[in-house]
């Protein structure tokens, strides 16, 4: 027999085999140091979390207390309501607020195309001083009206 | 309430109380779960829903109640696990590796961590197997995984 892996370790510590298997394994251990040093370090593992897990003292039983059957309808409610919350409204909601992102996100060309292809261009005169405020220095503004007539102010 | 669901929560309730505790760590809170899992239990009766296995469909719904509440009180629960009084006669390296083991096992994955806690309170895995919906053959394989991760934490 070839040497016990670790859920065989395991089913034998629990005893979860067939009585052949144990004796199988029995008669295997006879011989072999090495899984019987296994066998030992998973039962005192097993051993260490039963032990970390116990729940200390006696466990006092409270008098069941019925709730009230409007305190149940409201919690069911409640319960529903979100999952049809989180359904019906906030999804969608999620994919309206997100499209309308998108749309917003996306520039339009047309819209300057609307103004019956006018436009106006600033540029900035060439003695143009950035330490001097933009109130005492000149502006142009040039304006292409519908016919393609530049006017500069 | 009848007699009969009088006798079903004396007999039962220590044993969801336990697996509530050893889930989510706080009295309060496993108190609730458990609550919660009678009053469930009982609308069931009422509503002429069949029940083959009560000690199975308790445990089973006290593990999943504990699943939904334990996030709810996560921190608070690495605090009682570093506070857990340590019982009379415990070493302070004892202690600690018991709040290790503790703090490991809820690093576990949800099914995991319900394995090792039915595991804990001395199942079959037949029993373990027909709670958690496990299938039967896999549970000493899983149960070995577990040991074997909470085992890398821990020297044996």
């Amino acid at each position: 027999m070839d040497c016990l892996n670790k859920i065989k370790i395991q089913k034998y510590i629990d005893k979860e085999m067939s009585n052949e298997e144990i004796l199988l394994i029995g008669n295997h251990l006879k011989n072999c140091e090495k899984c019987r040093q296994s066998i030992e370090k998973q039962r005192i593992m097993a051993v260490k979390i039963k032990d970390a897990l116990s729940v200390d003292g006696e466990v006092i039983i409270p008098e069941f207390k019925m709730p009230e059957k409007e305190d149940i309808r409201l919690r069911d409610n409640k319960s529903h309501t979100s999952a049809r919350t989180i359904r019906r409204v906030a999804i969608p909601l999620a994919a309206a607020v997100i499209l309308l992102f998108a749309i917003l996100m996306i520039p339009n060309k047309n819209q300057v195309d609307l103004n019956d292809n006018q436009y106006v261009a600033f540029r900035l005169a060439d003695d143009f001083d950035a330490n001097i405020p933009l109130s005492q220095q000149d502006i142009l503004i040039s304006y292409v009206d519908s016919e393609g007539n530049i006017k500069t102010y | 309430m009848t007699s009969e669901f009088e006798r079903i929560y004396t007999e039962h309730y220590p044993r969801l109380y336990r697996v509530a505790m050893k889930m989510l760590h706080d009295e309060d809170l496993a108190r609730d779960v458990v609550q919660e899992v009678f009053v469930a239990f009982y609308l069931a009766l009422e509503n002429g829903r069949e029940i083959k296995d009560v000690k199975n469909w308790l445990l089973r719904a006290a593990i999943n109640k504990s699943i939904d509440n334990f996030h709810r009180n996560e921190r608070f629960t690495k605090m009682y696990i570093l506070n857990k009084k340590a019982d009379n006669g415990t070493s302070p390296e004892q202690y600690a590796e018991n709040a290790a083991i503790r703090m490991i096992i809820d690093k576990l994955d949800t099914r995991d961590k319900s394995l090792i806690v039915l595991y804990s309170e001395g199942y079959s895995y037949k029993e373990i197997a027909e709670i958690t919906g496990i299938r039967f053959n896999s549970v000493g394989k899983m149960l070995a995984r577990s040991v074997e991760k909470i085992k890398e934490f821990v020297k044996t």
